[in-house]
């Protein structure tokens, strides 16, 4: 995270290596891949976003920016829009604070860490499609979790959490934090695993508080840590789409529906190619703007 | 000396602190880990039950008497042999693929200084950026100029250009660690650059290139929108997109055969995940600390 921030700060130049023409031939192959399979399709989409497809495969239309004026005042984009801010809370802001909250217990030396750690992390293994049919059972009204709810007495009558307005889009971010917790689990505790001891030392000599300690040295110390988290958070939030597709399907009446899945259902549900391709260069816009705020505010603000 | 060894090993304010403070970790250590394990319990648990035990409300908590029938049974209604081999084979695929690309192209970056070498770190970066459905569109018409719509090998080139920067990345981060020293008396003794590459770096990175190959196959093997999307015949889905075809037909009358195919799906994952977890863990740790 240092050196993405220092390369990106214009910082760092390359270290003692030797300069000569062979490096590029190393890095040939992938260009070539890159240029095929990225960046001629993603100048397509671009060219695709202001078109309409007119026949499928072939002729197209100029509209201008028709497209992207169609996508935002699409209502059910800013439906999406907003789902995606909540659903971002249980991509990003919950595993975060539960997986430094774990991270630093198992930190601080407990038996058996090394088993632990490695069991939270299984479910980032497990398939996203196998991790969605399992919750929705799990949640489903004669499921294990009614059942757990009913028989503590919690709620009288099992609830249908995936086919509830309310209820479907946090059953979805359930699972998600399921999923992630022993992700930024792992990151955060080799960021952890990376701080001096000696400032704690002194201010333990100093008499500060535990919570002093914290606030002062561990957060700020851990912050390269916590930014990629974000913002692997934001890519991948940005990116997720069997999350909801597989359990919710966006529904009931769009109360789960997220970018991703808006976006798929009006190119390849709808085949609006052209308002797709427009909706997709937002969604990058968006994730690519954002992640560079992250990157930079934490290379700004020096500790 | 593992992360978990240097972990312990590290500052502790807390070795003498009080023992209430130690049991509540414990108790919150043992939550996550019950939390993490319920769901895969539940999972298998559902798998070995006969159908008269499906559907049955208060659930039973451990399957009785417990059955593989539903594997057998499930294992006949789809070609789920063939949905293992496609899913083994384009993971496999691309994670020779990714590898063999991506490895020339990180030692070029962290070992030689060339004019460039900077933007083409952050093309990298932002490669990582690209949320990679936006590309649907016209990868699918890229394909389907290519005659590779519908074919394992056009999903095995989208996937290894995919985790092309991914690989790169941790890659990188690999051969920075590795002494310059060997590299230097090589090519003092006159051996060729292609030589040093192939003899010299490849052999100190090999266990790099086997924690970054375990995670692209696990990421493959998992991967749903891309598969969804380019394969269309049922004979060449993968594991991911059977199960979800599986669920869409039979719906909620089959859930211990859906289980079961879910545990066999998973099983290779969690397998290759517990013989190597440290290179897993270090591999993901390893890309953020560079």
């Amino acid at each position: 995270m240092t050196e993405i921030q220092d390369r990106l700060l214009g910082k760092l130049t390359p270290a003692q290596g030797r300069r000569e023409w062979r490096p590029y031939l190393y890095l040939l192959p992938a260009f070539v891949m890159i240029a095929v399979f990225m960046a001629y399709p993603l100048v397509d989409t671009f060219i695709l976003s202001f078109q309409e497809v007119v026949t499928l495969g072939g002729e197209a239309r100029w509209v201008g920016l028709d497209n992207y004026v169609a996508v935002v005042t699409d209502p059910l984009f800013w439906v999406a829009a907003k789902n995606t801010l909540i659903f971002s809370i249980g991509m990003i802001i919950v595993p975060l604070v539960l997986g430094l909250g774990l991270a630093m217990m198992i930190n601080r030396g407990i038996k058996g860490q090394s088993f632990l750690r490695s069991l939270i992390f299984v479910p980032v293994v497990v398939p996203i499609v196998v991790s969605g049919i399992v919750f929705s059972w799990l949640l489903s009204p004669d499921g294990l979790v009614n059942w757990a709810l009913v028989t503590i007495g919690i709620i009288q009558e099992p609830a249908r959490f995936l086919n509830s307005v309310t209820l479907s889009l946090p059953s979805v971010m359930l699972m998600v934090a399921w999923k992630r917790t022993g992700y930024y689990m792992v990151i955060l505790l080799a960021g952890l695993q990376g701080l001096p001891s000696d400032v704690y030392e002194a201010a333990k000599i100093m008499g500060k508080s535990r919570w002093a300690m914290f606030r002062h040295i561990t957060l700020p110390l851990l912050k390269p840590a916590i930014l990629i988290t974000v913002v692997l958070g934001i890519i991948d939030t940005v990116r997720a789409f069997a999350h909801v597709y597989v359990m919710t399907g966006g529904g009931p009446s769009n109360s789960s529906e997220i970018l991703s899945t808006h976006f798929y259902k009006v190119a390849f549900s709808y085949f609006n190619f052209g308002k797709g391709a427009a909706y997709g260069f937002i969604l990058f816009g968006l994730s690519l703007v954002l992640s560079i705020i992250v990157i930079k505010l934490s290379g700004g603000t020096e500790i | 000396m593992s992360v978990a060894d240097r972990i312990s090993g590290l500052f502790d304010p807390d070795r003498e602190g009080v023992a209430w403070e130690r049991g509540l970790r414990y108790v919150g250590v043992v939550l996550a880990a019950l939390f993490v394990l319920v769901p895969l319990y539940w999972m298998v648990a559902t798998s070995l039950k006969g159908s008269s035990q499906i559907g049955v409300f208060p659930p039973a908590l451990v399957p009785s008497p417990a059955t593989i029938e539903p594997y057998l049974s499930a294992w006949q209604t789809g070609p789920w042999g063939q949905w293992f081999l496609n899913t083994m084979l384009i993971s496999g695929g691309s994670t020779v693929v990714a590898l063999a690309i991506s490895t020339p192209a990180a030692y070029a970056l962290a070992r030689f200084d060339f004019p460039g070498s900077n933007p083409v770190y952050l093309l990298f970066l932002g490669l990582l950026m690209i949320p990679a459905q936006i590309l649907l569109i016209p990868l699918y018409n890229l394909l389907a100029s290519l005659g590779l719509v519908d074919t394992r090998v056009g999903l095995i080139l989208v996937y290894s250009t995919f985790f092309l920067a991914f690989s790169v990345f941790l890659l990188h981060s690999f051969m920075t660690n590795l002494p310059e020293s060997l590299e230097e008396a090589a090519r003092i003794g006159g051996i060729p650059e292609w030589k040093i590459f192939i003899k010299v770096i490849l052999p100190l990175v090999k266990s790099g290139m086997v924690a970054t190959g375990m995670l692209i196959f696990v990421f493959t093997w998992n991967e749903f929108l891309f598969a969804l999307t380019f394969l269309q015949s049922e004979q060449l889905y993968t594991i991911s997109v059977g199960l979800q075809s599986f669920q869409g037909i039979h719906g909620a009358t089959v859930y211990n055969q859906l289980f079961a195919m879910s545990t066999l799906a998973t099983l290779p994952v969690v397998i290759l995940f517990a013989l190597f977890s440290d290179q897993f863990i270090e591999g993901i740790a390893g890309l953020e600390m560079e």
